[in-house]
C-alpha cells in the first residue's frame, strides 16, 4: 500500500508553510481518502508514463497511478510525499472468535466475563 | 545553429519593450535560489528563484527537463523552455484577459553560487524559462463551475494546443476572483501529439460552449494577420507553427473552438 501527500508550500516570514491539500492512501483496490479536502480533484489526474507514453488513470491502476503521481504534480510549489506502507491487517477479536465458536449461547456482553 | 538562432531571436524580442514585471524577471537580481518543493530526482527540475523585489519566481533550467516525459508529448529539453516563453509572448499579444491568465515569462540564465551548491549539489541551473508565480490555491475546481472565468483559459488552450491542463496546472484566488494558468511546457501540439488533459476546454465543450466568442474571434483574426505569427514563427519549431496556424485556421472557418486533442 502506498500513502500519498500532497501539501501546497506558502511561503511566509517565517518560513515555508505546508498546506495540506490531500492524504491518500492506495492499493490495488483503489483510493482511499485520509485527510485534506482534494483527494477526489487528485483522483481525476491522469499522468503519462514517460517510459510507455500510456495515460494512467487512477480508477484503472491505482498502484501504478500513485507511483507515476509526482511526475504530474511538478509544477513548483506542490509537495507530493510518497511513502510505501503495510497495510494494517485486522486482528482477530477473541471474544468475537470464541463467540462464532460456541454460538448463540454467549450472552450480548461475554467480553465482560473475561 | 537554427536552435541558437530561435533563442537569439527570442532574447532580441523579449527585450524590446518590456512590461514591467517582464522587467523586473529580466533584470533583477536573484537573491535566493532553491530546488523548487516538487523537484525530486525523478521529474523536471524546478527552483525557486527569489528577485530583489521580493518577487516569487519559478526557474525551469532546460538541462532539468526529463527527456523520456518530454519525448512522449513530442518536445525536447529546448522545446519544453521555448513553449513556456511562447505561450506568454501570446498572451502578451493578446492582453487582457489573457495577460493576467498566464504567467509571465522569459528566457533567463542563472547559475547557482557556491553557498546554494553547497547546499544543494543536485541543483540544475542554466538556461531556463522564468516565470512569475500564480497566487492562490491548487486542485480547486471552483473556477470551472464559471464560464466566465472557464472559458477564457479554454479558448487560450485551444489556442497555444496546451497538452497538459490537469487539476494542479492552474492556481485560484477564490478572494480575487483571479484563475493562473501555469505551466506551457507541453503545449504547441502538432496533429498527433499526445493529449493528457485539458479540463477547462473539455468543460466548456461539455456544456455547449464551444462556439467562439465575437472577441476571440477577432483575436484570431488579429494574430493570423500578424507577419510570422506574433513572431512565433522564428521561436518555435516550424511545425509548431504550422499546427497553429492550422487550428486558427480550423477555428475561424467552423466558428467553434477545437476538441481537445484536435490539434
Amino acid at each position: 500500500m502506498i500513502r500519498v501527500s500532497i501539501n501546497q508550500i506558502s511561503p511566509s516570514a517565517s518560513g515555508d508553510v505546508p498546506v495540506l491539500l490531500a492524504q491518500f492512501s492506495v492499493d490495488s483496490s483503489g483510493i482511499h481518502a485520509e485527510a485534506g479536502e482534494r483527494t477526489d480533484v487528485v483522483a481525476s489526474i491522469s499522468v503519462i508514463d514517460p517510459e510507455s507514453g500510456d495515460r494512467v488513470l487512477s480508477g484503472e491502476d491505482p498502484v501504478r497511478w500513485a507511483r507515476l503521481l509526482p511526475l504530474a504534480l511538478g509544477s513548483g510549489d506542490l509537495a507530493v510525499n510518497l511513502q510505501e506502507v503495510e497495510a494494517v491487517r485486522e486482528e482477530p477479536d477473541p471474544v468475537r472468535a470464541l463467540a462464532q465458536e460456541i454460538g448463540d449461547e454467549v450472552p450480548a456482553r461475554a467480553e465482560y466475563a473475561f | 545553429m537554427p536552435d541558437l538562432r530561435r533563442i537569439g531571436v527570442l532574447l532580441l524580442t523579449q527585450a524590446t519593450r518590456p512590461g514591467p514585471v517582464e522587467d523586473a524577471l529580466l533584470r533583477e537580481d536573484i537573491v535566493g535560489y532553491r530546488p523548487a518543493p516538487s523537484t525530486t530526482p525523478n521529474q523536471n527540475s524546478t527552483n525557486i528563484a527569489d528577485l530583489t523585489s521580493d518577487r516569487r519566481t519559478f526557474h525551469k533550467p532546460f538541462a532539468g527537463v526529463k527527456l523520456d516525459l518530454a519525448g512522449q508529448y513530442g518536445h525536447t529539453q529546448l522545446s519544453v523552455g521555448l513553449n513556456e516563453c511562447a505561450a506568454w509572448r501570446l498572451a502578451r499579444f493578446l492582453g487582457t484577459p489573457y495577460t493576467e491568465l498566464v504567467s509571465t515569462t522569459v528566457l533567463r540564465f542563472h547559475a547557482a553560487d557556491v553557498a546554494t551548491r553547497l547546499a544543494y549539489p543536485r541543483i540544475i541551473d542554466g538556461w531556463g524559462s522564468l516565470a512569475s508565480e500564480q497566487p492562490g490555491v491548487s486542485l480547486d475546481p471552483a473556477p470551472l463551475d464559471d464560464p466566465a472565468i472557464n472559458d477564457p483559459a479554454a479558448f487560450f488552450d485551444a489556442l497555444i494546443a496546451q497538452q497538459d491542463r490537469h487539476m494542479a496546472q492552474f492556481r485560484w484566488d477564490a478572494e480575487a476572483g483571479r484563475l493562473g494558468l501555469i505551466d506551457h511546457g507541453f503545449a504547441f501540439a502538432r496533429r498527433g501529439d499526445l493529449l493528457n488533459q485539458s479540463v477547462f476546454l473539455a468543460q466548456r465543450h461539455a456544456q455547449g460552449r464551444g462556439a467562439l466568442m465575437s472577441a476571440e474571434r477577432e483575436a484570431l483574426a488579429k494574430i493570423a494577420g500578424t507577419s510570422h505569427l506574433v513572431g512565433l514563427r522564428e521561436i518555435l519549431d516550424a511545425d509548431q507553427v504550422d499546427a497553429l496556424a492550422g487550428r486558427i485556421e480550423r477555428m475561424l472557418a467552423s466558428g467553434d473552438l477545437i476538441r481537445p486533442g484536435d490539434w
